[in-house]
């Protein structure tokens, strides 16, 4: 047989074969439409995917915007330190100049205090020597407003005694009725009165100065108010009231 | 429903003409995955692809008269199942030939099941070769496109192949120099 014929036998065999599907090809058959895509529905809008990819962005957002601070905070540190050890440097040598300024002048002042010292040696004492004194001047002069308190004196009497001896009638002493005695003596004033009017009263005030802050009024002492002296029979009456 | 109808219909995503064109090509379709592939369920999921690949573009193809849609079936079919073997492992071309085997008979008794059970345990690589040129009438020059290998390398895998092929047969005691 030759090469070619192998290959027709073979491929006749196979093209013709056209026998039924068996049982596994059969149950190929339905799993295999059941996983074609005509049958997947459209996929729901995947949020949780989305919400997902945004907080992936926001974190990653978060970890560079982070990132990159420190590293700028880093820099800020290192630049810092430069200027530092710059001001530092620069402060040193300064330190250096003075010091050898300082000893520049050192040497010039000691060399010119030599020579003042020389020179006083050489020169003869003098007759006059200087001494220090206290000159005070007085070149200010003020004119002040001040308030000047003057002295009042001023009497004040306040206070007149009329006493008007009377004899006091034999049947007071008996009564017990102090409203009858009262009347009695109040119709007693009324006659004294209009028989008894004193033709001449005469007021005498003694002049006294009185003793600052300690003038004190007792106008309502015990003395001001209306009593009766049952032993003498004399009456008080109180002027100011 | 003749074949310009069923891709017509198909095309506008009917399901009933989509299960229609499926029931038609469904046995081709697996056959020809089953012959490139030795594994059952590697031969569902090129089916699968094939079938997905098909109805998706189904409104790109153009019609050429009768049996034109098979073949174009039939090509998705081979480019998937080789591609399916490559992505599993890579095809070796084997080198080694059983010798001393006569090449002439005249009392051939073979039937499909003792092809299906030589390709089966026949190399990948010269089952591949012997598929595509013996079985599906590819050329030379178009094997070693499909495959990225030479011309020279398929003809002598298609060489070792019917070798085997023969060496098969003979030791089953179904092809003798007589």
């Amino acid at each position: 047989m030759e090469q070619d014929k192998l290959d027709d036998l073979f491929r006749n065999i196979i093209q013709e074969n056209q026998e039924d599907l068996n049982e596994a090809e059969l149950n190929s058959k339905e799993s295999v439409w059941d996983r074609l895509d005509i049958h997947k529905k459209g996929s729901p809008f995947p949020f949780w995917k989305i919400a997902a990819a945004l907080l992936f962005l926001i974190f990653s957002g978060a970890m560079i915007f982070n990132s990159y601070n420190r590293q700028q905070e880093k820099n800020r540190y290192i630049q810092l330190e430069t200027e530092l050890r710059q001001t530092k440097a620069a402060l040193l040598a300064t330190e250096a100049q003075l010091s050898d300024s300082k000893e520049a002048l050192q040497k010039s002042t000691s060399s010119i205090v030599k020579s003042v010292e020389v020179d006083s040696k050489e020169k003869a004492p003098s007759r006059y020597t200087t001494i220090e004194r206290v000159v005070t001047i007085h070149d200010t002069l003020w004119i002040e407003k001040a308030q000047k308190v003057n002295e009042v004196v001023k009497l004040v009497t306040d206070t007149v005694f009329i006493e008007v001896p009377t004899t006091a009638p034999s049947q007071w002493v008996n009564e017990t009725s102090k409203e009858e005695k009262a009347i009695a003596i109040d119709e007693e004033i009324k006659e004294i009165k209009k028989k008894r009017t004193p033709s001449k009263v005469e007021f005498v005030f003694g002049k006294k100065p009185l003793p600052k802050r300690s003038i004190k009024i007792n106008s309502f002492s015990k003395e001001g108010e209306l009593a009766r002296k049952k032993d003498n029979n004399l009456i008080t009456i109180p002027f100011n009231n | 429903m003749n074949e310009k109808e069923l891709i017509k219909k198909c095309s506008q995503m009917d399901l009933r003409a989509q299960r229609a064109f499926y029931d038609l090509y469904y046995k081709d379709v697996f056959r020809l995955a089953r012959r490139y592939l030795s594994d059952y369920h590697e031969t569902e999921d090129v089916v699968v692809t094939v079938f997905n690949k098909a109805l998706k573009n189904i409104t790109h193809f153009e019609y050429r008269g009768k049996g034109s849609l098979k073949k174009w079936l039939n090509t998705i079919a081979i480019n998937e199942s080789i591609k399916s073997l490559k992505k599993i492992r890579p095809i070796t071309y084997m080198e080694e030939v059983p010798e001393n085997i006569p090449l002439q008979t005249s009392n051939v008794r073979i039937d499909i099941e003792i092809i299906h059970k030589i390709l089966n345990t026949m190399p990948v690589g010269y089952r591949t070769v012997f598929n595509l040129y013996a079985i599906d009438q590819y050329s030379h020059s178009e094997i070693a496109e499909t495959l990225n290998i030479s011309r020279n390398t398929s003809k002598s895998q298609m060489l070792k192949a019917r070798k085997y092929i023969l060496h098969q047969l003979n030791k089953k005691k179904l092809y003798g120099t007589g």
